[in-house]
């Protein structure tokens, strides 16, 4: 087991750090590429809280929409990941050959890809998520 | 390259080019942004005979492991073509596909002063002018580009769709095979979305140049207004509406969502002064249509960027964010196709 600072504690220092210290000293193009770099940390942060849930959400819909025979998802985070991808390859797959009015009127299918949509947003740009009409409908 | 071998190659290239005796790089600092393309300010003095000349110049290079298509010789043209239409662009001194110069393709314009960046002219005080004047100026600038005669020799080379399919059709197929070719994950949005826009797609009424990044961020503004045109190295031959469309996308607003028109206009509004100096009505359908087709476009250079930063071994903080904004994209066209078919 590690001392505290945590992980999120870390990041938090050096995110802060960034923006606070380093940000208004520089200018133009190395001032934006660290605000961009201090907001990838901010995204790291959030992975990290919210993964293991978003993982066992998507699985579930994933194991759902592709009638797959299983009850829960694999112990290990690095199972869950892989199949969570080759489901979704599937998926893909199911998509381009479907026929387009099956496409359209498939409400599993739209929900699914909303709130995949939306659980990515929730790590990568959570102002927008929140801003957005799609949210309501989809929750 | 670094940045005095940089300077002493340029010095060279420009005295080779222009007959001085003595170049000498005042000035030479590369520009924010420009994920695609590479843009240094260059000042030089001119030293010819004991004459000495000023000029302020623009440097546009291709970095490394950059998958965009486009090459440098066709920007040099369009410009050209461009500037004698009436079209607010620099002018363009010189052009080299060769990489033995600068290790790069690249090109050499005229340096227009003035804003670039979208979010300082949406938001600060100085631009609250530009930003009445700047919708019709956009409309009528962009209406002066869909005019351009594009069978004229100089233009030959863009890419155009065959006659016997839709412009949208081949602009899927080319986004398509970019996807497949690039794409590190899957995105079922995309796939949904590929197929959505293939069902329905539809004829334009007429094929026109497309500039193909027609937006803020790729215009030169003053406090008065619209200075410049720049970034051609999308432009192709297609559907007038695919420009209109682009410049509607989410993330050409920078925030301002209730002006879908690049943060500055309704639709209406822009649509109308377009009308205004084109003389042509637009398909309110078909710009929807195109809106979401940028959308996923817009979705591809995503990943097309992404792509760019994993091939590479430079620590690129801007391009690898970018692969984190394929889900705004994603987010943007699960809204606009439900807003079509409904």
């Amino acid at each position: 087991m590690q001392d505290r600072p945590t992980v999120n504690e870390l990041l938090i220092a050096v995110q802060t750090f960034l923006e606070r210290e380093i940000v208004p000293i520089l200018n133009g193009r190395l001032q934006f590429h660290t605000r961009v770099a201090a907001n990838l940390l901010a995204i790291v942060r959030r992975e990290l809280q919210l993964r293991p849930a978003q993982a066992a959400q998507e699985w579930y819909r994933l194991a759902a929409l592709l009638s797959k025979q299983h009850d829960t998802p694999p112990a290990t985070p690095e199972v869950v990941a892989q199949e969570i991808r080759q489901w979704t390859e599937e998926l893909c797959e199911w998509i381009r050959l479907a026929p387009i009015e099956t496409l359209q009127s498939s409400e599993e299918l739209w929900r699914h890809l909303e709130l995949t949509t939306q659980e990515k947003l929730a790590v990568a740009n959570p102002r927008l998520l929140e801003s957005s009409e799609i949210k309501t409908s989809a929750v | 390259m670094e940045r005095s071998q940089l300077a002493t190659q340029l010095g060279a290239y420009i005295a080779e080019k222009t007959g001085a005796t003595r170049v000498e790089i005042l000035r030479l600092e590369q520009l924010p942004g420009g994920a695609s393309r590479e843009t240094w300010r260059l000042d030089v003095k001119l030293v010819t005979d004991g004459e000495e000349k000023r000029q302020s110049l623009i440097l546009r290079r291709d970095p490394p492991n950059v998958h965009l298509p486009g090459q440098r010789w066709q920007e040099f043209e369009l410009l050209r073509v461009a500037y004698d239409a009436g079209v607010p662009v620099p002018r363009v001194h010189w052009c080299e596909s060769d990489p033995r110069y600068l290790g790069a393709p690249f090109l050499i314009m005229e340096h227009i002063t003035g804003e670039t960046i979208p979010r300082r002219l949406l938001r600060d005080d100085i631009y609250r002018q530009a930003r009445q004047v700047l919708p019709k100026q956009l409309a009528q600038a962009l209406a002066a580009i869909h005019r351009i005669d594009w069978r004229a020799s100089a233009l030959a080379n863009l890419p155009a769709p065959p006659g016997n399919q839709p412009a949208s059709l081949f602009e899927l197929d080319r986004l398509e095979q970019l996807y497949r070719g690039l794409s590190p994950d899957p995105h079922p949005v995309f796939e949904l979305a590929f197929r959505f826009l293939r069902h329905h797609a539809m004829w334009e009424e007429r094929r026109t140049l497309v500039h193909g990044d027609f937006r803020l961020g790729n215009v030169i503004c003053g406090p008065e207004g619209l200075r410049a045109v720049l970034d051609w190295e999308l432009a192709h031959v297609g559907d007038p509406l695919e420009d209109v469309g682009w410049l509607c996308i989410r993330s050409w607003r920078f925030g301002r969502d209730h002006l879908p028109v690049a943060g500055l206009a309704g639709r209406e509004e822009f649509y109308s002064a377009y009308e205004e100096a084109s003389g042509w009505k637009i398909d309110r359908q078909r710009a929807h249509y195109w809106e979401v087709l940028g959308n996923l476009k817009w979705g591809v250079i995503t990943i097309i960027q992404l792509r760019g930063y994993l091939d590479g071994d430079v620590a690129d903080v801007e391009r690898a964010s970018l692969g984190r904004r394929t889900a705004e994209v994603e987010l943007e066209l699960l809204c606009g196709m439900k807003g079509a078919s409904s």
